[in-house]
């Protein structure tokens, strides 16, 4: 009679684990998910933040000689020639920073550099970037940035009608959207929602450039 | 002593210890959780915080007047004959709003909305400039002439504070930077001049 009532227990014990492992196990998963996003976020924010501001350790108005690459990231080379050199340093601070869980994203590609662009007010409507000739459209990156054309001609970056209203200031901004992915890794068994990521940043041009 | 009252005083004594056992258990429960939560939120703000010390400081450095660094001249204002120094942004008095010079502008905007310092502790949204005042939590930047210098403090409010304890906790974050500049001679060593007249207020 004890016999069986203890075996019955140890039987009520098994069951009990089966049913409890599953959910600590997808709990334990979907937490580790969390923190990957979050680590993900910041470190998205930091590499545009990084990018734009990178802009103005570039020479003024430089342009890339032509045959110029970038970003030394193996299987990503993306040709700036005839560009910015400040668009060229805003990609490679961007690439330079995004190192770590990059197997995890799905880069929402973009047009590498672009000029133009209104915040918009009541008297000038918003305005959306337009693509530099020769641009690449598949960066993980996109920066709005100003420039001079060897003529003298001057391609204006992005307004911020915000800054000094009602004229605004002209900045530049770099945006970029990814989709964090867990389908391949351990954590799918788990994790059954695909984020997307995304971060913009705007750099004020220092005082002796405005 | 019967038997009977034995085993009726050993029932009671297990109801106790569960009692007991709920109470605490529930106690080391909250506290774990207090505990996650407040370190994850702090974990998270002390990177984000960091990383907008550093960005404080490149900007302060980028903000650096290059003409200065190269000793640039050019013509005299006001028509006079000769070549004089240009006027620099840094140290202009005309260029400088408040107590503050262009790079600690630069520096203390960046850092500020980098770090989502908000103006008011009831609005998040609206983050601070460099007209506002750093207190109690903001950015402070200045310079030795070699290096410009970010230091930020944010304070951060706890998602579930333990009773009994603060209920927000202050992170703070230093970054450095040297603003560029290309020279004909190599050198590995910085003089030091500063570009400000004096040590910035703190």
């Amino acid at each position: 009679m004890r016999r069986r009532g203890r075996r019955g227990d140890d039987a009520q014990a098994v069951l009990e684990t089966a049913l409890v492992i599953p959910i600590l196990l997808f709990l334990v998963c979907n937490f580790i998910a969390v923190m990957v996003q979050v680590t993900v976020q910041e470190q998205l924010n930091s590499a545009t933040a990084l990018a734009a501001q990178s802009r103005f350790q570039a020479p003024e108005n430089a342009l890339d000689p032509a045959g110029t690459r970038c970003c030394g990231v193996p299987g990503t080379s993306l040709s700036t020639a005839g560009l910015p050199t400040g668009c060229r340093y805003a990609a490679e601070s961007f690439y330079g920073t995004m190192t770590t869980y990059t197997g995890l994203l799905h880069w929402q590609r973009a047009t590498l550099c672009t000029s133009g662009g209104d915040s918009g007010n009541a008297a000038n409507p918003p305005a959306q970037p337009v693509a530099y000739a020769g641009s690449p459209t598949n960066a993980q990156v996109s920066c709005d940035i100003g420039s001079v054309k060897s003529g003298g001609a001057v391609i204006p970056g992005y307004v911020d009608r915000a800054l000094n209203p009602p004229a605004g200031l002209d900045v530049v901004t770099c945006t970029a959207s990814a989709s964090l992915d867990f389908a391949n890794t351990p954590l799918a068994w788990g994790v059954f929602w695909t984020p997307t990521l995304h971060a913009q940043a705007e750099a004020l041009p220092p005082p002796f450039r405005q | 002593m019967t038997v009977r009252s034995r085993v009726t005083r050993g029932g009671r004594q297990r109801g106790q210890t569960l009692i007991i056992f709920a109470l605490g258990f529930t106690l080391f429960l909250f506290s774990l959780t207090c505990l996650v939560a407040d370190a994850a939120a702090l974990y998270v703000w002390s990177g984000r915080v960091q990383t907008a010390a550093q960005l404080g400081a490149q900007s302060g450095a980028d903000a650096v007047d290059p003409r200065y660094l190269y000793n640039a001249t050019g013509a005299c204002p006001h028509g006079a004959p000769g070549v004089c120094a240009v006027p620099i942004v840094d140290v202009s008095a005309q260029d400088r709003s408040g107590a503050l010079y262009a790079f600690q502008r630069a520096c203390i905007e960046a850092a500020d909305q980098s770090g989502q310092i908000p103006a008011e502790a009831t609005n998040p949204l609206v983050l601070k400039t460099a007209n506002d005042p750093q207190v109690p939590d903001g950015t402070w930047c200045a310079s030795d002439g070699c290096h410009v210098y970010a230091e930020i403090s944010r304070v951060v409010q706890l998602p579930i504070p333990f009773p009994g304890f603060p209920e927000t906790i202050t992170v703070r974050g230093t970054g450095y930077a040297a603003p560029v500049a290309g020279t004909n001679v190599a050198t590995s060593a910085c003089a030091g001049i500063a570009w400000v007249p004096a040590p910035p207020p703190r």
